[in-house]
């Protein structure tokens, strides 16, 4: 009987523990039920970086300064020096995709040793050689280079992060820097959340 | 006929005296806004006519606007500020998001249509932007969601 009754009882506390946890759900990227981490940069403050970069840029209007039309863009290196492991190509290819699909700028994927596409780039070579490439052949207008920095502060069980996002756009044909943005996130806590 | 001295009828109104010069205090220094401007008041409402739909968004989660403007940016697209005002007592965590939409009411795929936080303390005021992505965007909308 005492068997029995702790056998049941074991059972219901199972259940329940198995019952309370929250089950697997889509929620909207980057949207107010992300998971924020105070020590890690999210998909959220990359969404932001990516947001801030392209509105300065577009604002300015200086890619429609360029020779060609729409602007020619190489994108170089775009550090990360944070502690938080991810990929930067997801701040630059938001960018891109909406510079690029706009008709605003075209990126070069082709240009120099570490091409992004090395079969177009073969085929460049090629058509070079053998007389058959296009003749528009010109130079990239802008380079887009940055680095992602980030400070750490505590004050007892609180951390504190601040993630510096920086991109510097030069102009090629000067070799200045004609264009620099600089989006800041600072975030606050003593574990990760979820919700903004 | 009151016989008591005025010392004593201090004594027995201070407790009053105290709870009322609390109130005050905390009446005239977390709630009101303590931004000043040189813009002129007002004119915000005549040049965006939706200011009165925007400031009830914000009224919805206890902020408020008092400020709303789009003008041209160097580039010639579109850019809008709303300046948003924290009348509350405490420090207000909200998120916002503008999306932009074209002539014909289209909304313009963007990469900067995001989520953003703003914190406003006490009293304070935060200037939220936003630039059109293109120069066909003709209008935005504005979403509002409180964070704290």
């Amino acid at each position: 009987m005492r068997t029995a009754l702790i056998t049941s009882t074991l059972s219901v506390v199972t259940l329940s523990l198995i019952g309370c946890g929250s089950p697997a759900k889509y929620v909207e990227t980057g949207g107010t039920e992300s998971i924020v981490s105070v020590g890690e940069v999210d998909i959220q403050d990359i969404q932001k970086a990516s947001s801030g970069m392209l509105q300065s840029l577009i604002a300015t209007g200086i890619l429609n300064s360029s020779e060609h039309k729409p602007a020619r863009l190489l994108i170089s290196s775009v550090v990360n020096d944070t502690s938080s492991q991810f990929d930067v190509g997801e701040v630059i290819y938001r960018m891109r995709e909406e510079l690029v699909n706009s008709g605003q700028a075209q990126v070069d994927t082709t240009y120099g040793s570490n091409a992004e596409d090395k079969a177009a780039q073969e085929v460049a070579k090629r058509r070079a050689f053998t007389g058959q490439g296009a003749s528009d052949t010109g130079e990239p207008d802008f380079s887009l280079t940055g680095r992602i920095t980030q400070i750490k502060r505590s004050a007892g069980n609180t951390k504190q992060s601040t993630y510096t996002f920086r991109l510097t756009l030069t102009n090629l044909a000067t070799g200045r820097e004609v264009w620099t943005k600089t989006v800041d996130m600072t975030k606050q806590g003593t574990k990760n959340a979820v919700g903004m | 006929m009151n016989s008591k001295t005025p010392m004593q009828n201090f004594k027995a109104l201070a407790p009053f005296l105290a709870c009322g010069c609390l109130l005050g205090a905390f009446t005239v220094g977390c709630g009101s806004v303590n931004t000043v401007s040189t813009r002129a008041p007002g004119k915000s409402a005549s040049s965006v006519p939706q200011f009165d739909q925007i400031n009830d968004a914000l009224n919805s989660i206890w902020l408020s606007a008092s400020d709303v403007r789009v003008a041209a940016a160097p580039s010639g697209v579109r850019t809008a500020q709303v300046d948003v005002a924290n009348n509350d007592f405490r420090t207000r965590h909200f998120s916002y998001r503008f999306e932009w939409s074209d002539g014909s009411g289209m909304m313009i795929e963007s990469q900067t249509n995001v989520w953003q936080n703003g914190a406003i303390p006490s009293g304070g005021m935060l200037t939220i932007t936003s630039v059109a992505p293109n120069i066909n965007a003709a209008n935005f909308k504005l979403m509002v969601r409180r964070s704290d």
